[in-house]
């Protein structure tokens, strides 16, 4: 029996088995980005061939990302001339969970012409563990990477007042964060897309039954209440029929717990997670991002 | 795309997925023990495949006399991820059959404690179930329902807005001397919604989930 009791706390004490890499899917494993060639599944597959993006205006780069002294090596695309960031607005966009910035792509290059042909700088990176970056996905190992390409930014040039932030699903998290924090560089306005409210709703939405985050992951991503110390602009569009974070649940809450000076909804009729541009159109969609830039 | 965000995120959903199977539904007799363990779980999609969350109890029954029965499991897998869950109970035998030709009811009440060793949350959910089952040689063959509650109130302070988790569930029972095996399928939260969720799980229609769990008893 005495053993017995030592072996069930040896158990308790050292079981380590969490969920938290499951909320990072970087899936497809790749050994070069691909871009325009890319063959695999991506968002905006239909996007029209106006929205080209000649190759003197793509930069691949990488970047030393450090969390508190776990340094990787990460990579970046930055859409745009970067000799010209100084006088540039620029749109940062952190990607989903999924995959890596070949999947991407289309929504960078989509970006980049808001407003105009080829008018906005766009950066986005992988974060660590996703496409050819190093490292293991964490959440704060994402924080780091995000804020890693402000500070590159920064030292580009870019000036107060000309940057946005786009976060979608997954990249709403350190969209919302690193719009609170000034990480050298003050976010002007915030956009998200499909953001889902916190770990706990996840988890509650999926069991049921009012079960704490805590027993499945260490993920503390709290995008409800993050949202509630914004205090830029802040856009939300939403697709009606999001399968996976459902609009009324996890949105809707980050959209109402906003208490800044200014926030607009999209609800995109039809649109689930990963299709909104291409329902809500393509040019609809850009005026809508580019109405809420320009204001 | 961020479908597969939570695959596993949920692949130890206990409110849909701890559901133990009813290994016991005709109550020990006086005095006899029996050491019981399940393996099964809600039926999800993970990686394109149908699977079932493979959620592992182990448990000890005692009959206190020939109708009543008490019994404790322990979630294994739930204590891989640092859980400590326990489920006490009493199965209660209702309409005990006389000979093979009569049906047997049982009824039977648990708690789910659980307490993580992570932040030190601690939750507890009753359970009330009742059986109907039938024997001829060997097999038995049993249907019943059963409910898990929600015991964290307001509402306002939980995403969840359900009261109950009901189930509905069969199975089979080969019976020997000393070894009972069980298979067992069951319709989870049949009047919840399964659709816009991190998790595929599967059932007919939008609501509930199919689940399939096996059992294995040893008597003493």
């Amino acid at each position: 029996m005495k053993q017995l009791s030592i072996l069930f706390l040896i158990t308790v004490l050292t079981s380590c088995l969490r969920l938290d890499s499951n909320l990072f899917n970087p899936e497809e494993k790749i050994t070069a980005y691909q871009l325009d060639d890319y063959k695999g599944e991506r968002e905006c597959p239909d996007l029209p061939a106006q929205f080209h993006i000649p190759d003197s205006l793509i930069y691949l780069f990488q970047l030393e990302s450090d969390n508190n002294g776990d340094k990787a090596r990460i990579w970046c695309i930055y859409l745009g001339d970067k000799d010209r960031i100084s006088e540039d607005t620029v749109i940062l966009y952190c990607h989903g969970n999924k995959n890596h910035m070949d999947n991407y792509w289309n929504r960078a290059r989509l970006l980049a012409n808001v407003n105009g042909k080829n008018r906005y700088g766009v950066l986005m990176m992988d974060y660590r563990g996703f496409g050819l970056s190093d490292g293991t996905p964490t959440e704060n190992n994402m924080y780091a990477d995000v804020e890693t390409c402000i500070k590159w930014l920064k030292n580009n040039g870019i000036r107060d007042g000309n940057l946005m932030v786009y976060g979608y699903s997954l990249g709403s998290a350190p969209a919302i964060k690193l719009s609170v924090k000034n990480s050298g560089v003050p976010i002007s306005k915030l956009i998200l897309e499909a953001p889902y409210g916190n770990a706990q709703t996840m988890v509650e939405d999926a069991a049921k039954l009012s079960l704490p985050s805590s027993y499945y992951t260490n993920v503390k991503v709290n995008n409800a209440e993050e949202i509630k110390k914004v205090t830029v602009p802040f856009c939300w569009f939403h697709g009606a029929n999001d399968e996976f974070l459902s609009m009324p649940v996890h949105g809707k809450k980050v959209y109402d717990n906003y208490q800044g000076p200014y926030k607009e909804a999209h609800i995109v009729e039809g649109a689930i997670h990963n299709n909104l541009p291409s329902v809500m159109g393509y040019e609809e969609y850009l005026l809508n991002v580019g109405r809420f830039i320009r204001q | 795309m961020n479908r597969t965000l939570g695959l596993l995120f949920v692949i130890l959903i206990l409110g849909f997925a701890s559901c133990s199977p009813v290994t016991l539904v005709k109550p020990l007799e006086k005095n006899q023990k029996a050491v019981t363990a399940s393996l099964g779980g809600p039926m999800i999609v993970y990686s394109d495949l149908p699977i079932p969350i493979p959620f592992c109890n182990a448990g000890f029954s005692y009959g206190i006399n020939s109708r009543v029965t008490a019994s404790a499991q322990l979630g294994l897998t739930s204590l891989a991820f640092g859980v400590f869950q326990l489920d006490p109970g009493i199965l209660y035998g209702i309409q005990m059959p006389e000979n093979n030709n009569q049906i047997g009811v049982s009824a039977f009440g648990k708690t789910h404690f659980m307490f993580d060793k992570w932040e030190g949350n601690f939750r507890w959910y009753p359970e009330l179930g009742i059986q109907t089952y039938k024997e001829w040689g060997k097999n038995l063959a049993y249907l019943g329902a059963s409910g898990w509650f929600e015991t964290r109130y307001p509402a306002e302070q939980r995403a969840a807005g359900n009261v109950w988790v009901p189930m509905l569930n069969f199975g089979y029972t080969r019976q020997n001397t000393k070894w009972n095996l069980t298979a067992e399928a069951k319709w989870i939260a049949p009047n919840i919604s399964k659709e816009d969720i991190v998790v595929d799980f599967i059932g007919p229609g939008t609501h509930g989930a199919l689940g399939l769990y096996f059992g294995l008893v040893r008597k003493f």
